[in-house]
């Protein structure tokens, strides 16, 4: 498959190859020569005579302020400020200029002069205009963004306290639409998208790792890119990215000592309400039955006894045995960070063990995370880095599905457990799905257990070149190995039933029911990533004019190894070896992938003033996944800003505090949707089940896609314009985006040209649109009255997409464009069956103009869902569908509301959290109460409709079956979905200094917090069963709702 | 100076690095798992796997356990039994109404397998093999091409017959083919089958299509086509749907021809290695592998990794280990059979009404030997033990239901036998696997047997007048069952003589549509089943009439040909939507 280069290879290799070489070697050259030249000071070349200063640093309310960083204008000397907020400083001459920076300071800056004692009061930056960002490949301050990027940190992380970091970001920061749908233990990710484009790219420290086992109490801070400033990742950056930085030293910081501890009780957000008295059961699966005209299988004597439950006729209520109240979760951390004058570090401990509701110790997640970053100095010019991190989770489970699907189909008939007998009861009495007791148990029905070991390095140097200030160069290297072993064990297990009348124990079911699924299985995954980088930089400022560019290059070289391996039948149920299988079922398998990606990228950024700021970037991206001749892409952006708040004519406006106008364009573009290699005509190799001829047995073979040899990735052209304004010194604060997005190529099947009789799949082409449009709003208020200090900050997004072009059919006829049509119509939309209440009687049916179910109405029962015949023909078709309301995916509409308040040494935090204009839709045993002999909702015995007993229900009659009739996709299953959320909220209590300082503590807070505590939902009367975020069906683990108590002390 | 130092040792070191990175920086990588177009056609091994692929999907006989395509699914249609018991999600099915939308769980619309043959065809002939093995595999992958023909023909009637793969750039006209007509796809069939006749071989081993398999084929095939000209003999959709009745004669004529080309060959016989007890025998003919009867199987061994669920799914409750008693035969069905001596086997609805106490013997052991060894009913033995249906027991005036009564008597069945039709599934069962779990059953499935083909050939005749070979033809069926001979035929003696051999071979649905009788059948129908209580001092039951399903059925005119459904037709404006839908 070689070809002849391309020109951007050509370009490539010119850049990467060579220069990576140069610069790696001239960077190792300066270091020895450095090294060999001994500790020289560049400034000891210049022979002026210094001038000594001293002074101390506090803050407005008195209290020093030690940590400081004081640096002398334009170099990089500088002390920093002691214990007591002292320093000590020798300037080369009058002229210079003192800059003061402190984490969350406003920077002040005075002239030396005739000064030789210089203390400063610095003020508080309430608004975080100084704040320093973490943006693509670099840290920018806040105040001079060009783009729309949104931030936050550790402090506001921390109130959250997740064990998950994916749980972090709900209802934090506009543009950041999330949705929470599984509380299970290592199975509980928030999915996240910016504005609604899809996944993002989620980096920590620059490279891609799984966000979701990152320890919380690691980061430092995260932010999100939301348009053209997420361009410098290019191909993969169209859905926006997402940056989450770690914790990591300073130099001259005293050595602390962290201790974060925290435990929490979890449950059901939601426990969903089922029949558990026999008695109504069977009164209810009677009257399924007669309302089928099916015979009683149950006398109404029988169901008498029941409902009295007095000795055999005793219920028992499977969800109270299946799940407990309350499950423990608790993680601790230790860490150390600090720095001497030529090196810093930050070393963690991490480790986190959540149990799961489920009543089985069997169920958890635990982690632990290694975390050590290290930053040196070698010489004056030549500094390095060191990280390395390391997690190993362990998620155990025996199937949540199947499980949680299990407790569902439990009678209240069953016995839980029998009197002198530790046997496995049978927990449906009707032959199916009657294996709860032993499905949540490892040591009865086996389990899986997922064992990711997650490795990351990175060294890089950096040189600063002492000829040309500002001029730095770096190269590093990054490692990331991820090892993921999955162990599933499937014994082969009994179910009993015992007789009533003679207590006799019989066996009633082995499980699983098939040979073949009794065995192990064994995943061994494997993932290697080499990343050489190399980048220069220049950063200086010419008198009113600033420069901040940025060149790279970087390739990925990935390969990925998986082997899994299974056998079956095994001869023992209590040695589960893969030795032990049937040979007949060994099977092996093994997926070796080996992929690369190259970029270089650039950037400059330029000021003028500090009022004018314009922001260029390019990118070159070529993936190993795509044809040589689509390879490659460009990808380049430009943004601007203008900072009002600076011109002259609004010198006077003292109330602003800043005023800035934002506009970007960016391409970007996203290749994780593509099929990879799709390109490649071939074949797979199919084992299972052979197909016997004879005595032997062949192989299968089948051929792939027809391939598509002009594959590239998607595109996205990005407009965003923002507003940032600060007044009245925080009292008000708002940020507005406004955004559209242009997706071309998107990978679809083509449809067009292909009827179904083609008979080949094609393989994906680049060719759906879309556009999305929407706008952000935060707005927030920050305010001290006498020793309370508050804050409100809303935050509020909108997003919608819309196919513009989606690939299929040309349709002609006016239901083929209302009911399939995507082209030109909203995303987010769900098509299905209009409903006009029940049907109340047999009357009603047989009154019905409208022939229903195509036969007459003859199939339909009084309870049966009445649908409107939108075209009046007289019959319910296809053709009477619709729109009839969002689609059930994430929410176009997004909202948080955070609010914090300080008082001495009490701080409370509270986050709300929503979401809108999305919907549900009830399913699965919500839907068909009985389906698989399940246990119904309470809702059903409240809310069902018959003509005697429940003349006013809502829900259809209940029936023995599927009643394919009111199965039909309609608005009477689907939801449009509002909710509030009472997410997070969090009461901490500081110790005063003055107690602990004696203790050599420097600080000691002890904290309450509830996360998920209520939800309020327009669900009706489904509200208290399910979680507006979670799946309106059975088969799901609901999210926790979390009470936690902690501890954080630094030593 | 310094810099002048760094930079010549730096140049220095450059030039002595070879083409820095060439291989490590490297965009060329390719899949690791697949093989390329080039290397199959190269390989006997290779084209093998690749004809395996055409066989394995093609589903012989619906094969998936839980699915609304599941192993009783036809049967289900048919009216014999009900898949599963009616609170699981696949007893819906049979019970759908069938509309624009397409026909679901009984859908069939393989382009891909055809174009998958169609390119193996041609691929194959200009691959460089010892010519026989090429024309002996071309061959048979038209009859297997044939053979999706055939079941997409009696669900839709004429289906666009394609026979070679369209390209990819081949303009909108060539590619949205239209439908040929009913005839053409059945003239197609048989004049594939005429084609490839006489190059498949005499014998071949089990599983792989010889001869006579495709003269099966084309004898079903052509029962089919003279059913549709002469039960219906009307046209529509411009001639698409329908054959002139006019040309059942000639249609009888061909299967009969391709029957006689079997019967003839003296290659089969029936099955008869258990004379003395026809009943032990018919159950053999299903799990005896080493069996003259066989012309066409898909072969099962779970030694190899391809076992089936037959077992798992119909055995009886007491006798599974996990799941069982999903298969249940409506007392419709059960009605067909015969008494032993020939009496028609229809219970008397007075007699049940009025409490009378049936005895087991009489009622149902007292029936057609095939019966016995087709459907369990109360006390049927199995395994050393026995089959109970019974919800509950009456002994003098006390109802017990549970427990037991005396040493063994349970008081009440298992849930799962005694609140369905009140009947399972025997036939194809092995007596000899214990706990049958998913795909450990091992039992071949005949796509096609001797018996079937005689009746075939049986139908064939009475409809061209040979009234004394039909007549020969179905007595031998029915001596072979153990049953009376019959002295005169009558095409209901036909048709019914067909239904009970051939129950639960995936035959009666298909039957009841080319018969065009299933509307008058089905629609409307509602299944019964019968509660069971023992009478324990008389040893007797009441039966308790009950529906068998939960809700009537349906088959109007317009389902004897299935709809395309909306997707097809909106993906190719050349395509005619059956009428009706």
């Amino acid at each position: 498959m070689k070809r002849a280069c391309k020109k951007p290879l050509t370009l490539f290799k010119l850049f990467c190859a060579s220069k990576i070489s140069i610069i790696t070697m001239l960077i190792l050259l300066f270091a020895m020569v450095q090294v060999m030249e001994g500790n020289s000071n560049p400034s000891s070349d210049l022979a002026f005579q210094e001038i000594p200063i001293t002074g101390k640093v506090s803050c407005i309310a008195g209290e020093p302020l030690p940590g400081v960083n004081v640096i002398i204008k334009g170099t990089t000397l500088g002390a920093i400020t002691e214990l007591e907020g002292k320093y000590t400083l020798d300037v080369p001459n009058v002229q210079a200029v003192l800059q003061f920076s402190y984490v969350g300071f406003l920077v002040q800056e005075v002239t030396v002069g005739s000064q030789r004692r210089i203390d400063i009061t610095l003020t508080e930056d309430v608004i975080g205009l100084e704040e320093i960002v973490v943006i693509g490949y670099g840290t920018r301050k806040k105040v001079n963004l060009t783009g729309a990027v949104a931030t936050v940190q550790s402090d506001e992380l921390e109130k959250i306290t997740s064990i998950n970091s994916t749980n972090l970001l709900e209802g934090q920061m506009s543009g950041v639409i999330t949705k929470q749908v599984s509380g299970q233990p290592g199975a509980d990710n928030t999915s996240i998208s910016i504005r609604g484009f899809g996944d993002p790219l989620v980096l920590v420290d620059g490279e891609e790792r799984s966000f979701s086992s990152v320890d919380p109490n690691m980061i430092e801070s995260i932010s999100v890119l939301k348009d053209a400033s997420a361009a410098i990742y290019g191909a993969r950056s169209g859905n926006g990215v997402i940056l989450v930085t770690t914790k990591r030293g300073s130099m001259d910081l005293k050595p602390k000592i962290t201790y974060q501890f925290n435990y929490s009780m979890q449950q059901f957000t939601h426990k969903p309400g089922l029949i558990t008295d026999a008695g109504r059961y069977l009164d209810l699966w009677v009257e399924a039955e007669e309302n089928v005209e099916l015979l009683p299988t149950y006398t109404q004597e029988e169901i008498a006894l029941w409902y009295e439950g007095s000795g055999r006729y005793k219920s028992y209520d499977w969800f109270d045995w299946a799940y407990r109240n309350w499950a423990p979760r608790q993680k601790h951390n230790l860490s150390v960070q600090g720095g001497s004058s030529k090196m810093s570090y930050y070393v963690g401990l991490g480790l986190s063990d959540q149990q799961s509701v489920i009543s089985s110790d069997d169920w958890y997640y635990k982690r632990y995370n290694i975390l050590s970053n290290i930053d040196g100095s070698i010489t004056d010019h030549l500094s390095f880095s060191l990280d390395l991190s390391y997690s190993n989770e362990h998620q155990s489970e025996t199937g949540a599905q199947e499980v949680l699907n299990w407790v569902y189909k439990a009678q209240p008939m069953a016995p839980t457990s029998f009197e002198g007998s530790d046997k496995t009861p049978a927990s449906n009495l009707y032959g199916t799905h009657q294996r709860v007791v032993g499905g949540i148990y490892k040591d009865i029905q086996g389990g899986i257990d997922a064992i990711p070991n997650r490795f990351n390095g990175r060294f890089e140097l950096k040189y600063d070149f002492p000829f040309l200030t500002g001029m730095s160069a770096g190269v590093s290297l990054d490692y990331r190995y991820i090892n993921r072993r999955t162990k599933e064990i499937r014994r082969q297990w009994e179910v009993y039933v015992q007789n009533p009348e003679t207590g006799e124990i019989t066996l009633d079911g082995r499980f699983p029911a098939d040979v073949i699924n009794n065995g192990v299985w064994i995943d061994d995954y494997e993932s290697r990533r080499l990343k050489p980088k190399f980048e220069i930089r220049f950063n200086r400022n010419f008198g009113d004019h600033s420069v901040d560019a940025l060149f790279l290059g970087e390739y990925f070289d990935d390969i990925v190894n998986e082997i899994n391996t299974h056998t079956q039948n095994l001869l023992s149920n209590d040695l589960m070896y893969l030795g032990l299988g049937d040979k007949t079922y060994h099977e092996l398998n093994q997926r070796v992938e080996e992929s690369s990606r190259a970029s270089i990228a650039g950037r400059v950024n330029y000021g003028f003033r500090g009022k004018y700021l314009a922001e260029a970037t390019f990118r070159y991206d070529a993936s190993s996944f795509f044809p040589p001749d689509t390879r490659w892409g460009f990808f380049p952006s430009f943004s601007a800003g203008w900072r009002i708040s600076e011109e002259a004519f609004m010198m006077n406006t003292d109330w602003l505090n800043n005023l800035k106008l934002r506009a970007s364009y960016s391409e970007t573009g996203y290749d994780l949707n593509a099929i990879r290699y799709d390109y490649f005509a071939g074949y797979n190799v199919l084992t299972t089940p052979p197909y016997l001829i004879g005595p032997d047995a062949y192989r299968r073979i089948q051929i792939g896609t027809l391939p598509n040899p002009f594959m590239t990735w998607e595109k996205m052209t990005n407009y965003n314009v923002g507003l940032d304004a600060n007044m009245w010194d925080g009292l008000m604060n708002i940020v507005v985006e406004g955004f559209y997005r242009k997706r071309t190529d998107i990978l679809a099947t083509p449809q067009q040209s292909f009827p179904s009789t083609f008979g080949a799949s094609l393989s994906q082409q680049n060719l759906n649109s879309m556009d999305d449009r929407g706008f952000e709003l935060e707005l927030s208020h920050l305010n001290q009255v006498g020793e309370v200090k508050y804050s409100i900050r809303g935050v509020f997004t909108y997003a919608r997409s819309k196919w513009i072009h989606y690939e299929e059919e040309e349709y002609t006829s006016e239901d083929d464009i209302r009911i399939l049509q995507r082209s030109g119509n909203w995303v987010n939309r769900s098509i299905g069956y209009v409903s006009d209440g029940l049907f109340r009687s047999q009357a009603e049916i047989d009154e019905s103009p409208v022939d229903q179910d195509q036969a007459g109405n003859t199939t339909l029962i009084p309870g049966d869902i009445r649908y409107k015949d939108l075209n009046g023909d007289g019959v319910i078709t296809w053709a009477d569908q619709e729109y009839i309301g969002y689609g059930t995916g994430e929410p176009d509409l997004n909202f948080g509301l955070n609010l914090g308040a300080e008082y001495k040494g009490f701080s409370l935090g509270i986050l709300f959290q929503g979401g809108s204009m999305y919907s549900g839709n009830i399913s699965g045993l919500a839907r068909v109460p009985f389906q698989n002999a399940s246990s119904p909702f309470e809702i059903h015995w409240q809310e069902r409709f018959h003509e005697t007993k429940n003349p006013n229900g809502t829900q259809p009659s209940v029936s023995m079956g599927v009643r394919e009739h009111n199965a039909k996709s309609s608005d009477f299953w689907l939801r449009s979905i509002t909710y509030l959320r009472l997410e997070n909220v969090n009461l901490s209590y500081y110790f005063p200094k003055k107690w602990i300082s004696p203790m050599r503590i420097q600080n000691l807070h002890i904290y309450v917090a509830a996360n998920n505590l209520a939800v309020i939902s327009n669900l009706g009367i489904w509200r208290s069963e399910f979680d507006p975020e979670a799946p309106l069906s059975n088969n799901n683990y609901p999210p926790h709702r979390t009470i936690t108590f902690g501890v954080n002390i630094t030593l | 100076m310094k810099i002048y130092r760094i930079l010549f040792i730096g140049v220095a070191i450059l030039l002595m690095l070879p083409g820095c990175g060439e291989d490590f920086f490297n965009l060329d990588k390719e899949p690791q798992d697949m093989i390329s177009d080039a290397a199959v056609f190269k390989d006997e091994r290779l084209v093998e796997s690749y004809i395996a692929q055409i066989y394995h999907q093609i589903p012989w006989h619906q094969g998936e356990l839980n699915t609304p395509a599941n192993m009783i699914l036809i049967e289900g249609m048919g009216a014999v039994a009900r898949c599963y018991a009616y609170w699981q999600i696949p007893a819906s099915f049979p019970l759908e109404v069938i509309d624009e939308n397409g026909s679901d769980a009984i859908d069939y619309w393989p382009y891909d397998n055809i174009r998958y043959a169609n390119e193996f065809i041609i691929n194959l002939q200009q691959a460089d093999f010892d010519q026989e093995f090429i024309d002996h595999r071309v061959a048979e992958t038209r009859f297997l091409r044939a053979y999706m023909y055939f079941q997409m023909v009696i669900r839709f009637g004429g289906v666009s017959i394609i026979t070679e793969p369209q390209a990819v750039d081949a303009p909108p006209e060539e590619l949205n083919v239209a439908r040929n007509s009913e005839k053409e796809v059945y003239d197609f069939i048989a004049s594939e089958m005429d084609a490839i006749i006489p190059i498949l071989d005499e014998d071949a081993d089990a599983g792989r299509v010889n001869k006579y398999a495709a003269l099966a084929l084309k004898s079903q095939a052509m029962l089919f086509a003279a059913s549709v000209a002469q039960f219906d003999g009307s046209q529509q959709l411009n001639g698409l749907l329908g054959i002139p009745a006019g040309e059942a004669t000639a249609y009888w004529q061909k299967s009969y021809d391709a029957s006689w080309e079997i019967i003839s060959s003296g290659k089969y016989s029936l099955y008869n290695k258990i004379p003395g007890d026809p009943a032990e025998n018919f159950q053999q003919l299903f799990v005896d592998e080493n069996n003259p009867e066989r012309i066409f199987v898909e072969v099962y061994d779970p030694a190899l990794a391809k076992g089936h669920s037959w077992g798992v799914g119909a055995v009886p409750f007491e006798f599974r280990q996990t799941w069982g008693s999903n298969f249940c035969p409506f007392l419709n069905i059960i009605e067909e059979f015969e008494y032993a001596d020939g009496r028609p086997g229809a219970i008397d609805r007075d007699l049940i009404e009025s409490n009378h106490l049936f005895d087991i013997d009489s009622v149902f052991r007292n029936r057609d030997p095939r019966f016995l060894a087709t459907i369990f009913f109360p006390e049927s033995d199995w395994q050393g033990g026995k089959v109970y249906f019974h919800r509950r027991t009456v002994v003098g005036t006390d109802t017990i239901t549970s427990g037991k009564v005396g040493d063994d008597w349970p008081a009440a069945a298992g849930n799962r036998n005694s609140v369905n039709t009140g009947f399972l599934t025997r036939k194809r069962m092995d007596e000899s696997e214990i706990g049958p779990l998913r795909e450990t059953s091992d039992e071949d499935y005949m796509i096609y047997r001797y018996g079937k083909i005689l009746l075939n050939f049986a139908e064939a005749a009475f409809y061209l007048g040979k009234t004394a070979e039909v007549l020969e033809y179905v007595n031998m069926i029915r001596e072979r069952a153990g049953m009376p001979q019959l002295g005169s035929i009558t095409e209901e003696a036909i048709r019914h003589e067909r239904t009970v051999e051939l129950v639960f071979e995936e035959n009666r649905y298909w039957d009841l549509r080319r018969w065009r009788i299933a509307h008058e059948l089905l629609d409307g129908m509602r299944t019964k089943g019968l509660q069971y209580s023992y009478y324990y001092n008389e040893d007797k039951y009441d039966f308790i009439l009950k529906n068998g399903d939960p809700s009537s059925r349906t088959f109007q005119q317009r389902h004897y040909y299935l709809p395309l459904g909306v997707t097809r037709i909106a993906d190719n404006p050349n395509l005619v939507e059956n009428p009706g839908y």
